[in-house]
């Protein structure tokens, strides 16, 4: 376990790499000891590095590392072709006849020579070299994901199947069960969460600052009474997310990190509600830094099930006849 | 006899899951989550609450100078969580108990001694009278007086919405000892027997019909001094520490019955489709929320620490969580909710999750303090704050 103070120096550490993103995330993590720091304290390490990623609105490819990391093929690659958003946790790749049929995202240009995708059931590694990428665009160019939609050759694409499809493991072990897909998503639900409640907090600050210095009617608007609850409703919504994804972690199940993946995104959509209310006219102009942290953590909550997705999910399972699972609180 | 350090709390968990398990016929009286009253209920919670003590699980949590075996707020927690798994009710009593007791061990370890255990176990009822018709979320305002003269405290005065009261026998107060216009400087905590001439409740009930709370008029009650909690106008500390308590494991406990309503709606509702998966979902997801963040704050008080005013979030988010749910219930349960005599349960509970955001410091209240005490937001009436 990471104390306080080592945490907070690692948080500096982590703020000054990102104030000018790496284009290449994995190694400069490795030049910061990243292996040794996630050896002694994962959850710590991994909430500490996305809520700053989420607070400074950097993009990087660090979510890849996460899946990559837990699939345990870090010898083998550093980047993820995530699903495309409209296909929640997967596939990203489905086999058709002697093709592959590729729809996903990535979340920066792919420079490396191969990639890890979840293909049908399964999880692959393909080579990146025959596929071409274009912006994603959308609501937050800025995030600089781009999108894969290619049909190509399963012969010329696959390199090995990792898990399921008949595929031989990857540094996996004579009878172990690799990890699959599904702890992959869960990894990197846990470590969205996070940065999705990097981007409310900033979002928090900013409104705040605003309400401070704002003055009508001879008043700061942050001294009238709305304004205030309003703050105060969204900071709520944010410990309470907060208190979740740190349970996420030692509970440890997909169910739990799909969870606070989804706290996290409601505990968003209420603070951009509140913070763009009081933030006025200044909110809604673009040199305002509000409008960013609006469109990222709707993005970040786009990718691997929203929210409601998410919702729709569990409750279903739930009607279904689950017993209402009670996270892992530690 | 095994003592808390021998027993950690998920040695407790375990011996208390399988227990619950091996008794799962005898206990089944526990399992209904509707009694026609609320006494009814009080007194199915007692029953279970004493066959829990009998059994030493209720003992464990509670220090040993009071009755129990050892072992802090971590094993009550697991307590309320492991009856919650496996369906059972929580004590009513150990709503009102869990905001209590701790405050009475530390502020008043010879009461704590002599009457807690049997509070606990479930052989008597102490109610909480804090608010009053003109002290409501405004506590610092309240008015009932107590004198002293000689060895007692002779008090004067009203309290409402005082939840059990017509069945306590014990009223954990705060009262005026200080001037009238001492606001939280002259306030002390008195523990009153609601057998002492002077003191008549009457039931208060609810819009839904739910009788469960109550108001208490003093006419000259005598008190004997050594029922103060704390020292003479120290009594809004205690209040402020018994707070952490009901913002904490009161919130633990609720989501525990929230989980179990949860569970419960979701057997009843026929509907499949994604509306209603995806309402159910979101109750589900507000109640872990809750789960989450109200076991970081038990585990903070288990800890020694004072929680102070970010436990005002966990308030919020208890509010958000019950109202939430039940709100859910009404809508997944269209229309039995409006038309069936049987869905008497849910129209009660729905009214009772109404009062999540008035109770322990309204919503309003507990969004200032946030705004205030957390986010340093400037003052309302509009001077500069600093820091």
């Amino acid at each position: 376990m990471m104390d306080e103070e080592t945490l907070g120096l690692l948080r500096g550490s982590l703020r000054q790499l990102l104030t000018t993103p790496p284009a290449d995330i994995a190694a400069a993590l490795a030049d910061l000891g990243w292996a040794e720091v996630l050896a002694e304290d994962e959850p710590a390490a991994t909430t500490a590095l996305f809520e700053e990623q989420g607070d400074t609105l950097t993009t990087t490819a660090a979510l890849d590392g996460v899946a990559v990391g837990t699939l345990g093929l870090g010898s083998v690659t550093s980047r993820v072709i995530w699903p495309h958003p409209a296909d929640g946790t997967g596939p990203a790749a489905l086999r058709d006849g002697g093709r592959i049929r590729l729809r996903g995202i990535v979340l920066s240009a792919l420079t490396d020579e191969t990639a890890v995708v979840p293909l049908g059931d399964a999880v692959a590694v393909v080579r990146t070299g025959g596929l071409s990428t274009r912006p994603l665009g959308g609501l937050d160019p800025d995030a600089g994901w781009l999108l894969v939609d290619a049909a190509i050759d399963a012969d010329t694409l696959i390199d090995a199947a990792i898990h399921g499809d008949g595929g031989v493991g990857v540094g996996v072990g004579v009878g172990e069960s690799p990890p699959g897909w599904e702890d992959a998503v869960a990894a990197a639900r846990r470590a969205l969460a996070s940065e999705i409640l990097g981007v409310s907090r900033r979002a928090l600050i900013v409104a705040g600052d605003h309400v401070r210095s704002r003055k009508q009617f001879g008043r700061a608007i942050g001294s009238y009474q709305s304004v205030r609850h309003r703050l105060a409703e969204g900071h709520a919504a944010v410990v309470g997310a907060t208190a979740l994804t740190a349970s996420a972690w030692v509970d440890g199940t997909p169910w739990a990190a799909a969870t606070a993946k989804a706290v996290a995104g409601w505990a968003h959509a209420d603070v951009v509600r509140h913070a763009m209310q009081v933030c006025g006219g200044m909110g809604l102009s673009e040199e305002f830094p509000l409008h960013r942290l609006v469109r990222r953590g709707y993005l970040l909550d786009s990718l691997l099930g929203s929210a409601r997705m998410i919702a729709r999910e569990q409750g279903g399972e739930l009607l279904a006849g689950l017993d209402p699972p009670g996270i892992v609180v530690g | 006899m095994l003592t808390a350090e021998d027993l950690s709390t998920e040695d407790y968990r375990a011996g208390l899951r399988s227990w619950l398990i091996e008794r799962q016929s005898a206990l089944a009286p526990y399992r209904s989550t509707h009694a026609a009253t609320h006494a009814e209920l009080v007194t199915l919670g007692r029953q279970l609450a004493r066959e829990l003590w009998d059994a030493d699980w209720k003992r464990w949590g509670w220090p040993r100078d009071a009755g129990g075996l050892g072992g802090g707020p971590l094993h009550r927690a697991v307590l309320y969580d492991e009856l919650g798994g496996q369906g059972l009710l929580l004590p009513e009593t150990d709503y009102v108990a869990e905001v209590l007791g701790d405050a009475t061990i530390r502020f008043a370890p010879e009461i704590a001694r002599k009457l807690l255990a049997d509070f606990v176990s479930g052989r008597e009822i102490w109610a909480q009278g804090f608010s009053e018709p003109e002290a409501g979320s405004d506590l610092a305002s309240l008015r009932t007086r107590a004198v002293r003269d000689g060895d007692d405290y002779v008090v004067s005065g009203q309290k409402i919405w005082t939840s059990n009261g017509y069945l306590a026998d014990r009223l954990f107060t705060l009262v005026r000892t200080g001037t009238p216009d001492s606001r939280h400087r002259g306030i002390s905590a008195l523990l009153i027997d609601t057998d002492i001439p002077g003191v008549t409740i009457r039931p208060l009930t609810y819009a839904s019909g739910l009788d469960e709370m109550a108001e208490c008029f003093f006419d000259d009650v005598r008190v004997p001094a050594d029922r103060l909690i704390g020292a003479e106008n120290a009594g809004w500390g205690v209040a402020m520490f018994l707070l952490q308590f009901e913002r904490g494991m009161y919130a633990w406990m609720r989501h525990v019955w929230l989980r179990g309503r949860i569970r419960e709606l979701a057997a009843q509702v026929k509907a499949t489709d994604t509306a209603s998966a995806e309402a159910l979902g979101r109750a589900y997801q507000t109640v872990c929320a809750l789960r989450a963040r109200s076991a970081a704050t038990v585990r903070r008080l288990a800890a020694g620490e004072m929680v102070g005013p970010e436990a005002s979030a966990d308030k919020v988010l208890l509010a958000t969580a019950e109202q939430t749910t039940l709100d859910t219930a009404r809508q997944l349960l269209f229309p039995a909710f409006e038309t069936d005599p049987a869905a008497e349960g849910w129209r009660s509970d729905w009214w009772y999750t109404r009062a999540a955001s008035v109770y322990g410091g309204s919503g309003e209240v507990q969004r200032t303090i946030l705004a205030d005490r957390v986010l340093h937001l400037p003052a309302e009436d509009g001077r500069e704050r600093k820091g």
